[in-house]
């Protein structure tokens, strides 16, 4: 295909645009008081460092996923690796999905019941599983082309409250690095963590081009920035902090006279919903696509079907808010492992799989 | 029994069928053949001129009829299809021979015109016909290409029909003509008399709500879908060309917008995915906001729609579905009624909907407005076969919108989305794009 990569690299941005938003700032607001910046740019960094590893592991182990990866090391590492990965993306699924169906209670359906929402997003993200990856990349491309006209619209709008006094200072007198230890902090980092597991698990005909990565993780970079600065800008640290949806807030302080709509949050909740339910629809096709590798005996729909169940009754028997928040910071240990762990080896892996490939081709 | 004989009994109930004795230089011969398909008299006149130019009079009759047409068994399983092919049998009884003849044959074609479904502007207006050699005919000067190969196929057992496979060779990816091919010849057998037993045999999931073949009436269309790669199928008469595969791109494209300046195309280009977006969301959009989530409007907004809606007994969701069904009742009656008669219909339904509907307090005024829209909206699209998705669409949004307002709205274009991304026509994804080796020519 002429596009080849671009696919993956949408899906990629799409997939983190889905989640940046939301969760991403109040967290991150807890976690530092000052010089936002340097933690965004460091998160970034080792995201970027960490993908780039993840992809060249998967570019030496030629047309390989990372279960094939593991397995060539033996019949149990892929069990014991994947495991792992494979319990922080249900939890990581679990979360979001009901933290959105959470806050969309709050916004827009104060009297719909939350099982009812759930159930909406669970039927959409299993539509979307279920029709696979190749359907689900070109529908990314498709949302991307929809929905961000009118998220740029709104990113764009929302500029006018700023007050850029609070962007200073720039650095604080005592800033030191000790906000990677703060749980806060390594919480905020599940935006970064669960957004590109599914890229090992890619068949052929998806192909990863690293160039249009690059260029798909660099406009992401600004999302990043933008979602904790423009709350930041608007209402300033210690005001910004106490709202739960800090970029929701913000958006809702925008008024434009010549809309017919009286808050644009609409727009932009909306076209955030729809990258996040794609977002979804990923993880549960990557969950699906584990659970068939690892139990293969189970027929082709039943999988899904199940799972989908599975997540759906968990995410329904979660009691409150709290709950959630204490699981996020229950699952840091996994957090960190997908997030750094998984890359390294399979960048290890990969790479040993090349040097046996060369060595063979050698000896031949 | 005599074949003549036999062949009289053969036809017996047909009344066009005709049996007459010419001469032919010292041959007296049987002519054969279906009054309805062949112009005897004038096909008397031309076998006679052949015959009386052969200097030649010592032939045989095997010879003489080797020359003026080709050989056939005498036999009647050889001869019938022939004959019912509108050709001209003609017999020499004495020694047995016999030879199917091409005559000049009764138009029951009409003369080509201009498309009937799809009107042009800015463009040539010739359209495709009922009779396949015709088409090709017009294909051809629409496509000049020297690579362009014209396949035949018989295909169907009690009603066989020619079916062509059209292709340009450096054009078409090998893959795809190489799956088509294999397909029709796989139901060689199968009788095609519409596109659903098209879709059959191609092996197409026959519910689904996007088109998978793009029809058109317009010979350049077909033609710049060659140079595309796509593949051209022509079946005997059915009056257009089955383009495969169909991408969303042909809903928004067509040839003829080249002819346009350029701006002027992207911006037409730009109206027409407008028209549809409208055309989809715009009838959920209204459901959303007026049943669900009214606070997302204006204060005055909201309350001069509530205003409107104020008599209104009944959910927007029932009103609106409504007024959607007599719009689909009146699109629906205006393509069957004859034409004389169709403006009635435009009128009484423009009474209904204009004003009575709203006077009686049955609909609110702003419903009118968006359905108005929707209806002009969701005509914008190129070729009446991709209007009808956007038309189902918008029912599904109507119907998510009503349960969980715009929320709904949302989850609904996602499955939308969803489903175009699932659907492919012969193997070629229906998103994906036209590719770069075959745009057109800058001047094309």
């Amino acid at each position: 295909m002429a596009k080849g990569g671009l696919q993956s690299a949408v899906m990629y941005v799409v997939c983190h645009m889905g989640l940046i938003f939301f969760l991403y700032p109040s967290r991150f607001f807890s976690a530092m008081q000052t010089g936002h910046w340097i933690g965004i740019v460091f998160s970034y960094a080792v995201q970027m460092t960490v993908v780039f590893l993840y992809i060249m592991g998967l570019r030496f182990a030629k047309n390989q996923t990372v279960i094939d990866i593991f397995r060539s090391a033996g019949r149990v590492v892929p069990w014991i690796v994947l495991l792992p990965a494979f319990l922080y993306l249900v939890v990581a699924f679990i979360v979001t999905i009901r933290a959105y169906s959470e806050m969309l209670t709050l916004i827009f359906l104060s009297n719909t019941p939350l099982w009812a929402i759930l159930l909406l997003l669970f039927l959409v993200a299993f539509v979307m599983a279920w029709q696979g990856i190749g359907s689900m990349a070109r529908t990314a491309l498709l949302l991307a082309i929809l929905f961000s006209g009118p998220l740029l619209f709104v990113l764009y709008l929302s500029f006018q409250n700023v007050d850029w006094y609070y962007a200073l200072p720039f650095v604080g007198h005592k800033q030191t690095f000790t906000f990677i230890m703060d749980v806060e902090f390594q919480v905020s980092l599940f935006v970064y963590a669960g957004g590109f597991f599914f890229l090992g698990l890619l068949p052929v005909s998806i192909p990863i081009n690293m160039k249009k990565m690059a260029i798909g993780g660099l406009l992401l970079l600004p999302m990043y920035l933008l979602s904790v600065y423009l709350p930041l800008l608007t209402f300033g640290q210690s005001t910004a902090e106490l709202y739960e949806f800090p970029m929701l807030m913000t958006i809702d302080t925008v008024n434009v006279t010549w809309l017919m709509f009286d808050r644009i949050t609409i727009f932009f909740l909306l076209s955030l919903m729809a990258f996040a339910l794609l977002y979804m629809a990923v993880t549960l096709w990557t969950l699906m696509t584990l659970t068939k590798k690892a139990l293969p005996f189970i027929p082709d729909p039943y999988g899904l079907i199940g799972l989908t169940i599975l997540l759906f009754v968990i995410s329904l028997a979660i009691p409150d808010w709290d709950f959630l928040k204490q699981l996020q910071i229950g699952i840091i240990p996994l957090r960190l492992y997908i997030f750094i762990v998984i890359p390294v080896l399979t960048f290890i892996m990969g790479w040993r799989l090349k040097n046996k490939a060369n060595r063979k081709a050698e000896v031949s | 029994m005599d074949l003549k004989l036999r062949l009289a009994d053969y036809f017996r109930t047909n009344a066009d069928y005709f049996n007459v004795e010419i001469q032919l230089l010292q041959y007296r011969v049987q002519v054969i053949g279906l009054d309805s398909l062949v112009d005897l008299p004038q096909s008397i006149a031309m076998l006679q001129t052949q015959t009386t130019n052969m200097v030649d009079d010592s032939l045989s009759p095997d010879s003489l009829l080797k020359i003026i047409g080709q050989l056939v068994d005498p036999d009647l399983g050889a001869i019938v299809p022939d004959i019912i092919k509108g050709n001209l049998i003609v017999l020499e009884p004495l020694s047995g021979t016999c030879c199917a003849v091409l005559p000049i044959s009764k138009v029951v074609t009409r003369s080509i015109g201009p498309a009937e479904t799809e009107n042009t502007l800015y463009g040539s207006s010739s359209s495709f016909l009922e009779d396949l050699n015709t088409n090709i005919g017009i294909l051809r000067k629409h496509c000049t290409s020297a690579n362009l190969k014209v396949e035949t196929y018989k295909v169907g057992k009690s009603n066989p029909k020619a079916v062509l496979l059209i292709y340009v060779e450096d054009q078409v990816k090998p893959a795809l003509i190489d799956n088509l091919r294999k397909k029709i010849e796989a139901g060689l057998d199968k009788d095609i008399q519409h596109l659903q037993q098209l879709e059959k045999i191609l092996g197409s999931n026959p519910w689904t709500v996007v088109a998978r073949f793009n029809a058109t009436e317009l010979p350049q269309n077909a033609a710049h879908s060659l140079q595309q790669g796509k593949v051209v199928l022509m079946i005997d008469r059915l009056p257009f060309a089955v383009i495969i595969p169909s991408l969303i791109w042909d809903m928004f494209c067509m040839k003829d917008d080249h002819n346009f300046p350029l701006p002027f195309m992207y911006l037409i280009r730009l109206l027409r995915i407008l028209g549809a977006l409208i055309a989809t969301i715009i009838p959920g959009l209204y459901v959303a906001l007026v049943s669900v989530n009214p606070e997302v409007l204006r204060l005055q907004l909201a309350l001069s729609i509530a205003h409107s809606r104020q008599d209104v007994p009944y959910p927007a969701m029932v009103e609106t579905l409504l007024l959607l069904v007599v719009l689909e009742l009146i699109l629906e009656a205006s393509i069957r009624l004859p034409k004389s008669i169709g403006p009635t219909v435009t009128m009484v339904g423009g009474i209904i909907l204009g004003q009575a509907a709203v006077a009686a307090k049955l609909v609110s005024n702003l419903l009118i407005i968006v359905l108005a829209g929707t209806t002009i909206a969701s005509s914008t699209v190129v070729g009446f076969q991709n209007s009808v998705p956007i038309r189902v669409f918008k029912y599904l949004l109507i119907i998510l919108s009503a349960i969980y307002g715009v929320l709904g709205l949302l989850a609904g274009i996602v499955l939308i989305c969803a489903y175009i991304g699932n659907q492919s026509s012969m193997g070629v994804p229906y998103l994906s794009m036209p590719s770069l080796t075959q745009k057109d020519e800058p001047n094309g």
